[in-house]
């Protein structure tokens, strides 16, 4: 009977100690992402939610984690960072254990406050972001190479392959983003000792890049990298068709996306463009769209690009850091194993994860591909190689 | 039976309200608005804040826009003129909040009389253009001016207080946000008895007539601009304080359109209609939410369609209560006012 009322007690006392983690009951873990689901640029975050509902499915198929099911809540931000901000705040009112979608800069930007505030572990996944990571939080873990290294690297491939005569410019625009792909090219540029002209931006959210290129030309340059999102790349392709340019030109992981490669395809050019996980509809990814086809809905599966790989293998390493905890699931106990993971694998998705170094950061490791747009095939050139 | 209209002196026909009975809804509304934070989670705490920041900005714009009848799209611009100014004060300049607040807002007045002086020939739509070039060079500014204002990487508010409550604590930014909203509004409904709100009137019914009567139409638009525009700062200054990190991003074009909207739907002119309808606004994506939750649709299933629909609602919701009420939700305030107060004889 004694040792029954020390069980009876233990049990007491240990109860309300799992009950102040946010998003986990006996039977349930919650998830939160707060994406852009709605509007013009919604496609990262309806592929990344749809890649981070795949790596829950694939938990829960297993049985879940220790017993408990895993779902997920998505607050809608629209590309707003006010609304990302009232949408953190409404997830961690209804209780999740951590955010597994940031959506852009700007609404990670406006979520860290809440996030330093309540210490919710999180994966930025959707979105790079030196913010993150700049100063290092033990509750914040990324997944992607930066911008600088992708064009850097890209750069340099140029430079090694094409070896264009004259010098390298970069357009790009007008908001961190731009800014980020304007130093990896300067980098690269100083580092390797190549010529260059000064550098070119434009306004966020412009289509017609006339004015841009033939100042360009006038300049004679060999080689161009380009910091848009979407519709930028086939804006400045047909700029150069335009004008018989036909030089190299590097872009975003953005360039390697369906809808960016089928604008492309008038202009009769292929181009570069890096990323640090595998072209979605490679065969390196056969296995994820298989797994998609098992576990996701059609509408799901239509909604599938590069933003559902990053999604799945930032969810899939919060779930293999909760699993290691085991029952006692706590947000501390989350950090801890997530910083211990040194070589999940990530199925050839990306380079192994590694979140032991010092920024948090995993997929660090860039792949260089060749789209051809005319045919809609994607090619990757090199391996994943890390620039650091 | 009160009828609500018969005085006997300028006086009473100027002050505020002849009805106690006013005097004691707009205490109990400030009571309930106290006591607010205590009865709600977080989120709706943030929305509730968000309600009261716009309201500051709709009422701001509606000296502009419907008291003065100069239409302006360039409030985004004013916000981030407020909230950038704000920040720098405060990060920078190390200021106090409680000083750096109202400076933002003079500082945004100042700088939209480079605006108003140009604007003064200018009416309607002409107006509404130059204000939204006027909001885009605003943003490239602030883009491009990286050294200080961080350019596209944005700029981070430190932790203050602001009268002894926290800006990172909930219930401490809501009633930031309530104390300027409450002097807000009692600053502009004085504002409206004054000399300066009569002229404004007479401008935007005719500014022919209301120069022939001697009303000096350079200086009561330049003071409509300032005035307005320094409210809008205000505004812009909570926003930042609210968010404590500001982009660009922040103070999209959007925000102007959507302050507008405010107005409209609230009712043109009226500082109680300025206010309903930034809560109405402001709160339209949550009532959206309600409405799909009631038929099961929460976006937990993976369908995208939901955030769609519930985009969609919003603006369904828009254009219905324009259709139906298109002297917008004080115009209903009113006619439920007047049934009631002549009831049972009300038709």
């Amino acid at each position: 009977m004694k040792a029954l009322t020390y069980v009876a007690l233990a049990l007491c006392l240990g109860t309300p100690a799992m009950a102040q983690t946010p998003g986990v009951t006996d039977t349930e873990i919650v998830l939160g992402a707060v994406l852009p689901m709605s509007g013009p640029a919604s496609f990262p975050g309806l592929g990344a939610s749809a890649g981070s509902r795949l790596a829950i499915a694939e938990y829960n198929a297993k049985g879940g984690i220790h017993g408990r099911t895993v779902r997920m809540l998505v607050e809608d931000d629209g590309y707003v960072p006010s609304r990302a901000y009232q949408g953190l705040v409404k997830l961690a009112d209804d209780g999740i254990l951590a955010l597994v979608g940031t959506s852009g800069g700007g609404s990670l930007g406006a979520m860290l406050p809440v996030i330093d505030e309540k210490k919710i572990p999180t994966m930025v996944s959707t979105s790079v972001s030196n913010a993150a990571v700049e100063p290092v939080r033990p509750y914040v873990f990324m997944l992607g190479a930066d911008y600088e290294d992708m064009f850097f690297a890209q750069i340099k491939y140029i430079s090694e392959n094409d070896k264009p005569e004259g010098p390298y410019a970069v357009i790009a625009q007008d908001d961190d983003y731009g800014a980020h792909v304007e130093a990896g090219v300067m980098m690269a540029v100083e580092k390797l000792g190549l010529p260059s002209v000064p550098p070119v931006r434009f306004k966020r959210g412009q289509k017609d890049f006339s004015a841009e290129i033939l100042r360009l030309r006038s300049q004679g340059i060999g080689a161009l990298a380009v910091g848009g999102v979407i519709a930028e790349t086939p804006g400045v392709l047909k700029e150069l068709a335009k004008l018989r340019m036909n030089i190299p030109t590097a872009h975003a992981h953005t360039g390697a996306i369906d809808m960016t490669a089928r604008l492309s395809a008038p202009y009769n050019m292929a181009y570069y463009a890096a990323d640090y996980v595998v072209p979605i509809a490679s065969e390196a990814a056969a296995g994820f769209r298989e797994l998609a086809r098992q576990h996701l809905g059609e509408e799901e599966q239509k909604s599938l690009n590069r933003f559902s790989l990053t999604g799945y293998l930032g969810t899939k390493a919060v779930l293999a850091a909760a699993e290691a905890c085991g029952r006692e699931l706590t947000r501390d106990c989350l950090n801890d194993n997530l910083k211990k993971i040194d070589a999940l694998d990530s199925g050839g998705l990306s380079s192994p994860l590694d979140f032991t170094n010092d920024r948090n950061t995993a997929a660090r490791e860039v792949q260089i591909v060749r789209v051809n747009p005319m045919e809609n095939t994607v090619e990757p050139l090199t391996g994943f190689v890390s620039y650091r | 039976m009160r009828t609500g209209h018969a005085v006997e002196t300028y006086g009473r026909l100027l002050a505020l309200t002849t009805n106690p009975i006013t005097w004691a809804w707009a205490g109990a509304l400030v009571a309930a608005l106290v006591a607010l934070p205590w009865a709600v989670s977080g989120h709706l705490l943030v929305v509730s804040t968000t309600v009261l920041i716009a309201t500051v900005g709709v009422v701001g714009l509606n000296v502009l826009t419907g008291t003065t009848g100069l239409i302006s799209l360039g409030q985004s611009g004013f916000l981030a003129i407020g909230g950038y100014a704000c920040g720098l004060l405060i990060r920078d300049l190390s200021l106090p909040t409680e000083l750096a607040v109202p400076l933002a807002g003079l500082i945004t007045g100042t700088l939209s009389l480079l605006i108003g002086v140009p604007s003064l020939r200018l009416k309607g739509l002409y107006l509404a253009i130059t204000t939204l070039a006027a909001s885009l060079i605003v943003i490239h500014i602030i883009l491009y001016a990286e050294p200080l204002t961080g350019g596209p990487f944005g700029l981070r508010i430190p932790d203050v207080s602001f009268l002894g409550l926290r800006i990172a604590d909930g219930r401490g930014m809501y009633y930031i946000a309530l104390i300027v909203a409450v002097l807000t509004v009692v600053f502009v409904n004085n504002l409206m008895r004054s000399r300066s709100g009569r002229a404004w009137i007479a401008l935007r019914d005719h500014d022919i007539a209301a120069k022939s009567m001697g009303i000096d139409l350079v200086r009561y638009k330049l003071l409509s601009f300032f005035v307005s525009s320094s409210i809008v700062g205000v505004a812009g200054a909570l926003m930042a304080l609210q968010l404590r990190f500001i982009t660009a991003d922040v103070f999209g074009l959007f925000l102007s359109i959507e302050a507008l909207a405010m107005l409209l739907v609230g009712g043109v002119g009226s500082v109680a209609g300025a206010i309903l309808g930034a809560a109405f606004i402001v709160l339209l994506p949550e009532i959206a939410r309600g409405l799909l939750a009631l038929v099961g649709w929460t976006g937990e299933t993976g369908s995208a369609h939901v955030f769609e629909i519930r985009a969609v609602v919003t603006g369904v919701l828009i254009i219905v209560m324009l259709r139906i009420e298109p002297d917008g939700l004080i115009g209903i305030w009113r006619r439920t006012k007047r049934y009631w107060l002549q009831w049972p004889l009300s038709v």
